[in-house]
C-alpha cells in the first residue's frame, strides 16, 4: 500500500511537469503531451512501479489544463472562457473544467495504454486500471 | 525484449480516436481539444502583452529603415517611418496585428469564398458574389492599379507588411476566429486589398429599386407615379446651397418607358428581396473660421455603417516624409478614409446615387445567344471555381453580356429567383483606383491638393467634405455618374432598346460641388447633391431629413466650437417629426378622443421631436405616424410586389394640401375617409399600442454591436440607446454613426473621435470592445495627434520598433 502511494507520488509530479513543459512548446500539436505520457506509462511498467495509471494520469492532466486555463484567464484578465461558455450556454467555469476533462481523459488513457503496452501479465495490466 | 501486449490496443485506439475527434469541428462545435488547450488555444488570445510592451523589437522584416510605432493609451498606433514604402509596410503589419482575421474574412466574403471556411450553407452566397461580379471587378481594378506606380507601391508595401505579420504567427498567436472555425490564415495579396474596397463599394452602391419602380409605374400609371414617387420634393436641402432659392422648382416629369408594359414585364408581380440597406449613409459638414469661436475651421464626420465587432474602422496616425495624418482606415486597405493632417481635414458620406441597373434579356434556351437591339448576339461565359471545405469544388458558369453578368439564370435561380435572365450593369464592375484618392488626401496641404486627390475617384460615389487651415471649405459629390434622361435608371431596361443607352459620364468638372459658400458652411448627409437647376439628370436614394436639420443648426449659430459640434453630432431630433407634428395635430379632431388619449396628446403636442434615451413621446409619435402611413398607403401594400411606399414628405404634403385625396380612403370600409379621419384612427390605435410596451425610447431602441459571425456570445447586443435613423445621431438596431470625428484646424489640429468598438480585433483582448459603452453614451476621446516621433515617447503606453 505504502509502495503504491509512494510510486503514485513519484509519477504524478513527473506527469505534471511533462504536460506543463510540452504545453510551452509552440511547435508541438495540441496533443503533444501524449507521447511523453505514454513513455512514462511504459517506464512505470518496466520499473514495476505500482500506480493507478488512469487515475493518476487523469488527475495530472486535469490539474494542468484546468489549472493553466484558470491561471491564464486570471493573469491576462480576459473573458475568453466566459465567452466560450456563453457560446455553449454554460458558465465560464464549466468550460475551464471541460478543458481539464479533455487533458485528463487523454493523459489518463495515455498513461494507462503506455503502462499496458509492454506488460506481460494481463491481471497486472488490468490492475493498473483498478489500483 | 518484451513483446507488445495486445490488450494495449484498445486504449491506444480510444486515445487515437479521441485525439482525432477533439482536433476537428464536429456537429458545428469548435475543435474542443485545440481550442481548450490553455497553452495554445482560446485563452492565449487574451494575451495583450504586445500592446503593453514598452519596447518590442521586431526585426528582419526587410524595411529600409527603422519604423517607430507608439501606441497611446487607447492603443491607437502612431507610426513614424523614414520612407513611404516603410510607412505602408508598417501600416499593413500593425493593422494585421490588430485585425488580421476581420480583414481576411471580409476578403473571403467579398470574393465569394466563404465555402472554403464554412462546411455548409454558403455555396449559393459564393455563387451570387461571383455572379454579381465582385471577384472579376476586383481583378480588373487591380490590373488598373498595377499601372499606377504610386498606388501599386503603396498597396504592395501594405501587402508585404501584412504578410510579415502572418509569417510570425503560430497556432497560439493566430486570431481566435481561425481556431474557432478551424482554418489557417492564408498569405495576403494585393487582390485581397482591392476586394475590401469592392466590399465597401458593394455595401454603399448595391441598393436599387428598379423592379419596384417598374412595377409601380406599370400599376399606377405615369400621372400617379410622378405624384407619389417624384425624383424629389420641396423638402430638399441640397449640398450646393447657392442654388437653394431654386429648390421649389418642379421635379422632372418621369415618362413611362415605351417598352415597359405587361407583355414586357409579365413576371413583375414579385420584387426580389434586397440584402442592401439604403440607409447606410453619413453626416459630414465643415464650417469656415468665420463661424467659429477660434477663427479656425471645424470639420465633423460620422459615417453610418453596420456596427460590428471588430469595428469596420481602425484608428491610426501615419507619418513619413511628406505625410503626417491621423484618421481611420478600413483594415486591409492602406491610407486613411476619413481624417486630417496639420493643414487639412476631410470627411465622406455616401453619394447614394443609382449606379446599378438591370437589363431584361431574351436568351436562347441553351444560353448561347441573347437578343441585343433586335439582333442575336453570342452569349459569352466564364467558369468560376468555388472551392468547398471538405467537398468537391463547384464549377459555376457565368454568362456575360455587353451590359454585365447574368446574375440569375435557369441553372442558378435560388438566390434571386425573380431576376432570372436579367443582366446587371453596375459602376462597381468598371476598373477603378479608389486608393489613389486616399493616398493623396493624407498628403494634401490645401484645396488644390484636395481637388486633385478626388479628381479620379469613381465608385462608390461619395460626398467629400473638406476644410483647410487657410479657411477653405468645400463639398464635392464625386464619382462616375452616367449622363441620363429623366427617369432613366429608375426602371429595368429592355436589352432590345440598347441603342437608347448612353455611355457618357457627367464631366468631372461638372459634378456637384461647392467651395467657400457665402453661408460659410458646407454639409452632406446623403441628400440630393445639387438643386433642380443642375443641368444633368441623376437619380438615387437620397435622404433629406438629416440634411435639413444639419443645415438649420449650422445656419442658427455663428460661434461654433468643439462642444457645440459634439452636441450637433449627438442631436437626436427628427426634423421630419418637427415638421409633421403640427400638421397632423391640426388635422386631429380632439373631441373624438377619450380623456386618456387627450392627456397623451397634450404631452405629445409639446414634444420637440427628440429621440433621447428617456424620451416618452418618441415612441408614441412613431406609432402614430406608422399607422397614418399604413392606413394611407394600404392600397399600395395590397400589391404583392410592393415593398416601397411613397416618401414621408409626400404623405405630409398630401395631408396638408390635399386632405381629401383618394389615398386616405381606407380599403375595406364603406365610408370614404379623409386625412383627418385617418389621423384620428391612427392616433387611437397608436395609444393602444403605446400602452402595451415600454414608453421610454431607450427601452425600445436597442442597438446591437454584433460580431461578424453574428454569434451573440461575441457581441454587445441590446444596448439601450438614444438616436433615430432620421436624426443626425442616426443610431439604429445594427447600424449607425460607426465613427464620430470633430477636428478644429489651427496651429495644431485639435480633434476628438470615437468609434463603436475597440482597437483590437482579438476577442480575448481588453481592447476588443472597450469604446462601445462610451460611444453609446455619446462620449468623445481627445485624439492624440503627434507632430513628431519625439512626442510619441511622451504619450506611449506601448512601443514597437520595426526593422
Amino acid at each position: 500500500m505504502k509502495k503504491r502511494i509512494a510510486d503514485n507520488l513519484k509519477v504524478a509530479p513527473l506527469l505534471l511537469l511533462v504536460i506543463l513543459l510540452t504545453g510551452q512548446m509552440d511547435f508541438l500539436p495540441w496533443w503533444g503531451f501524449i507521447v511523453p505520457v505514454i513513455l512514462i506509462g511504459i517506464l512505470s511498467a518496466l520499473l514495476n512501479l505500482q500506480i493507478a495509471a488512469f487515475t493518476i494520469g487523469f488527475l495530472s492532466g486535469f490539474i494542468v489544463w484546468a489549472g493553466a486555463s484558470y491561471y491564464f484567464e486570471y493573469a491576462f484578465g480576459g473573458t475568453m472562457f466566459h465567452k466560450l461558455g456563453a457560446l455553449m450556454s454554460v458558465s465560464g467555469i464549466v468550460v475551464i473544467l471541460l478543458s481539464g476533462l479533455v487533458c485528463g481523459l487523454l493523459s489518463g488513457l495515455g498513461l494507462y495504454a503506455g503502462r499496458l503496452l509492454f506488460s506481460q501479465n494481463r491481471f497486472r495490466s488490468s490492475a493498473a486500471w483498478e489500483d | 525484449m518484451k513483446r507488445i501486449n495486445t490488450h494495449a490496443i484498445f486504449p491506444l485506439l480510444a486515445l487515437f480516436i479521441l485525439i482525432l475527434a477533439l482536433s476537428q469541428q464536429m456537429f458545428s462545435v469548435f475543435p474542443i481539444g485545440k481550442v481548450l488547450n490553455p497553452f495554445s488555444g482560446a485563452v492565449q488570445n487574451e494575451d495583450d502583452r504586445a500592446l503593453d510592451a514598452t519596447a518590442l523589437s521586431l526585426g528582419n522584416m526587410g524595411l529600409s529603415g527603422q519604423v517607430d510605432v507608439y501606441f497611446d493609451k487607447r492603443k491607437v498606433p502612431h507610426i513614424f517611418a523614414s520612407s513611404t514604402d516603410d510607412l505602408f509596410f508598417a501600416q499593413g503589419y500593425v493593422t494585421a496585428a490588430l485585425r488580421l482575421w476581420q480583414m481576411d474574412f471580409l476578403s473571403y466574403a467579398s470574393a465569394g469564398r466563404l465555402s472554403e471556411i464554412f462546411k455548409d450553407g454558403y455555396v449559393n452566397y459564393d455563387r451570387n458574389q461571383r455572379r454579381i461580379g465582385m471577384l472579376s471587378a476586383a481583378k480588373s481594378s487591380l490590373a488598373l492599379i498595377e499601372k499606377d506606380p504610386e498606388t501599386f507601391r503603396v498597396v504592395s508595401a501594405y501587402t508585404k507588411g501584412v504578410n510579415a505579420y502572418i509569417k510570425k504567427l503560430n497556432y497560439r498567436t493566430r486570431p481566435f476566429e481561425y481556431k474557432l472555425l478551424d482554418y489557417d490564415p492564408e498569405p495576403w495579396t494585393n487582390l485581397k486589398t482591392v476586394l475590401l474596397m469592392k466590399y465597401v463599394a458593394n455595401m454603399l452602391s448595391g441598393y436599387e429599386e428598379d423592379f419596384n419602380m417598374s412595377n409601380l409605374m406599370l400599376t399606377l400609371g405615369e400621372e400617379k407615379f410622378n405624384k407619389l414617387f417624384p425624383d424629389y420634393t420641396d423638402h430638399t436641402a441640397p449640398m450646393m446651397p447657392a442654388h437653394r432659392q431654386l429648390a421649389l422648382q418642379q421635379a422632372p416629369h418621369i415618362r413611362q418607358p415605351a417598352y415597359l408594359d405587361y407583355s414586357f414585364f409579365s413576371s413583375g408581380t414579385v420584387v426580389p428581396k434586397s440584402d442592401y440597406n439604403p440607409q447606410y449613409g453619413s453626416n459630414t459638414w465643415a464650417v469656415s473660421g468665420k463661424k467659429t469661436k477660434s477663427g479656425y475651421p471645424i470639420l465633423c464626420s460620422d459615417p453610418h455603417l453596420a456596427l460590428t465587432l471588430p469595428s469596420i474602422w481602425v484608428e491610426m496616425q501615419l507619418s513619413a516624409p511628406g505625410i503626417n495624418a491621423y484618421g481611420i482606415s478600413i483594415p486591409g486597405t492602406p491610407a486613411l478614409l476619413i481624417g486630417f493632417n496639420q493643414n487639412v481635414a476631410w470627411g465622406i458620406s455616401n453619394g447614394a446615387d443609382d449606379v446599378k441597373d438591370w437589363y431584361k434579356l431574351k436568351v436562347t434556351d441553351d444560353y448561347t445567344k441573347y437578343e441585343l437591339d433586335g439582333k442575336w448576339q453570342d452569349l459569352h461565359y466564364a467558369i468560376e471555381e468555388i472551392k468547398r471545405r471538405g467537398e468537391q469544388t463547384v464549377k459555376d458558369t457565368i454568362y456575360q453580356t455587353v451590359f454585365g453578368p447574368v446574375v440569375s439564370d435557369k441553372h442558378f435561380s435560388e438566390w434571386q429567383p425573380d431576376r432570372v435572365n436579367y443582366a446587371l450593369k453596375w459602376e462597381l464592375h468598371h476598373p477603378s483606383n479608389e486608393f489613389r484618392t486616399f493616398i493623396k488626401l493624407i498628403r494634401a496641404t490645401n484645396y488644390t491638393d484636395y481637388k486633385e486627390a478626388i479628381s479620379q475617384y469613381s465608385c462608390p460615389s461619395l460626398n467629400f467634405v473638406f476644410a483647410s487651415k487657410d479657411n477653405d471649405i468645400a463639398a464635392n459629390h464625386q464619382g462616375k455618374l452616367l449622363i441620363k434622361q429623366p427617369g432613366e435608371g429608375r426602371f429595368i431596361y429592355d436589352a432590345n432598346t440598347v441603342s437608347e443607352l448612353t455611355a457618357k459620364y457627367i464631366p468631372a468638372d461638372s459634378l456637384p460641388g461647392v467651395l467657400n459658400p457665402a453661408c460659410n458652411f458646407v454639409f452632406s448627409a446623403n441628400q440630393r447633391p445639387a438643386s433642380p437647376d443642375y443641368p444633368y439628370y441623376y437619380n438615387g436614394y437620397y435622404r433629406e431629413n438629416r440634411a435639413q436639420r444639419i443645415r438649420d443648426l449650422l445656419e442658427r449659430d455663428s460661434a461654433f466650437d468643439v462642444k457645440k459640434m459634439e452636441a450637433m453630432q449627438l442631436d437626436n431630433t427628427n426634423n421630419f417629426a418637427l415638421q409633421a407634428l403640427p400638421i397632423i395635430l391640426a388635422k386631429l379632431d380632439k373631441n373624438k378622443l377619450s380623456s386618456d388619449q387627450q392627456q397623451l396628446l397634450s404631452r405629445l403636442s409639446t414634444w420637440k421631436g427628440t429621440y433621447n434615451l428617456d424620451d416618452v413621446n418618441a415612441r408614441l409619435f412613431e406609432r402614430w405616424w406608422k399607422n397614418i402611413r399604413d392606413y394611407t398607403w394600404d392600397e399600395l401594400k395590397g400589391y404583392t410586389f410592393s415593398t416601397r411606399v411613397p416618401d414621408d414628405y409626400i404623405l405630409m404634403d398630401l395631408i396638408e394640401k390635399e386632405p381629401d385625396a383618394v389615398y386616405f380612403d381606407k380599403q375595406g370600409t364603406s365610408a370614404r375617409e379623409n386625412a383627418g379621419e385617418i389621423i384620428n384612427a391612427a392616433f387611437v390605435a397608436a395609444v393602444k399600442e403605446y400602452k402595451e410596451s415600454p414608453a421610454r425610447w431607450g427601452d425600445v431602441n436597442k442597438v446591437n454591436v454584433m460580431h461578424m459571425t453574428k454569434l451573440p456570445a461575441f457581441s454587445r447586443p441590446d444596448l439601450p440607446s438614444a438616436g433615430f435613423p432620421e436624426a443626425i445621431n442616426a443610431v439604429s438596431a445594427n447600424w449607425g454613426p460607426s465613427w464620430r470625428m470633430i477636428v478644429e484646424l489651427g496651429p495644431k489640429p485639435v480633434a476628438y473621435g470615437i468609434f463603436a468598438g475597440g482597437q483590437s480585433g482579438s476577442l480575448g483582448s481588453r481592447h476588443y470592445d472597450e469604446f462601445v459603452d462610451d460611444w453609446n453614451k455619446g462620449q468623445y476621446y481627445p485624439i492624440t495627434f503627434l507632430l513628431s516621433a519625439a512626442e510619441g515617447k511622451q504619450v506611449q503606453s506601448a512601443y514597437w520598433k520595426l526593422k
